[in-house]
């Protein structure tokens, strides 16, 4: 049996075709769609890193956020 | 801190964002996880209890340096969480977004909110001065630290500078001098029977002009001392900042107590 020679493109090609198969399954399922969206994302991103802020403003404020004193 | 796309586990970044130690947890480390937000709170807790057994002159640097270390902790759990590295396992059964959701109530929430609660009510707590009663000692938009620990540690003194619980309005905490102990003849009364009974304490602001020393305000209970003003860490007013005061300390040889006020 002659050796298999792969084409230069070969896992290019393949990887095209799994891409195109994995994405036409996201799209027809909206919780997909969704979930993987870039603006989600970014919205976790950026969600993250608030909380991040408002925990350390939490723990430095519960020391240095003073009251009133007559 | 360098976080390629390509090796940067970013749910664990994210979540680690939200909690320390839920990062760990979503790499199926559930009891690093879990350590990571103890320390995390021990961190602060026990750390500031230690800081207000410092000298006054060290108070706010101590508290300045803990609540470094917290948050330095705090981000260092976020980079250890996100860094991808070999040999971790996959996420477990518990991967459930609605157990992120709980950790984070009961930790960040619950657990993390009793904690500073606690921190401001038992260990340390920030003033800022709004009136000039116990001026020139302390003046309007003085920041003061007090220690709320203070008086489980040892007895109140002549002197002391003392943040209280205004009896006529509850809700107000209120700076004054202590001027007489219970059983100490009350300033300015002659007669032998004027002693401070036993459980209250006499109190003084510094300006005779101010308002609301014992004089008006009544004896003080020793149960309503908040706590002991201990340093400035931070003082502004009309002029700007006035750098002289910021570290300035208020222990009871700063405070005349034989100096008179209403």
């Amino acid at each position: 049996m002659k050796e298999f020679e792969p084409s230069p493109d070969f896992a290019a090609r393949v990887m095209t075709a799994v891409r195109a198969e994995v994405q036409s399954h996201v799209l027809s399922d909206p919780w997909l769609v969704v979930t993987l969206s870039t603006p989600l994302r970014w919205s976790l991103a950026f969600g993250g890193a608030v909380m991040t802020l408002v925990n350390l403003f939490r723990m430095l404020a519960s020391v240095f956020a003073p009251a009133l004193c007559g | 801190m360098t976080l390629s796309t390509k090796h940067t586990r970013w749910p664990a970044l994210l979540l680690g964002m939200t909690m320390p130690g839920l990062g760990q947890m979503h790499s199926g480390e559930l009891l690093k996880g879990i350590c990571f937000f103890a320390i995390y709170q021990m961190l602060a807790l026990t750390g500031l209890r230690m800081a207000v057994l410092l000298p006054d002159r060290l108070l706010a640097a101590g508290v300045g340096v803990v609540l470094a270390l917290a948050v330095a902790f705090y981000l260092w759990t976020i980079h250890e969480a996100a860094r991808w590295r070999s040999g971790v396992s996959e996420p477990k059964a518990y991967n459930r977004w609605y157990f992120y959701l709980a950790a984070w109530l009961v930790g960040m929430v619950g657990v993390n909110g009793l904690i500073i609660d606690h921190i401001r009510s038992s260990t340390v707590e920030a003033f800022k001065i709004v009136t000039d009663s116990m001026a020139p000692t302390i003046l309007r938009g003085d920041r003061v630290l007090t220690d709320k620990t203070a008086y489980r540690r040892v007895a109140p003194r002549v002197g002391d500078g003392v943040m209280f619980i205004n009896p006529d309005d509850r809700s107000k905490i209120f700076i004054r001098k202590i001027a007489a102990l219970p059983g100490q003849q009350i300033p300015g009364i002659t007669g032998s029977g004027d002693v401070v009974p036993r459980g209250m304490v006499y109190v003084l602001g510094e300006r005779s002009t101010a308002v609301s020393g014992s004089a008006t305000l009544g004896l003080i209970p020793l149960r309503d001392l908040v706590g002991k003003a201990r340093q400035i860490y931070w003082s502004s007013g009309p002029d700007g900042i006035r750098w002289q005061r910021i570290g300035m300390t208020l222990s009871g040889t700063v405070f005349n107590a034989a100096g008179g006020g209403k």
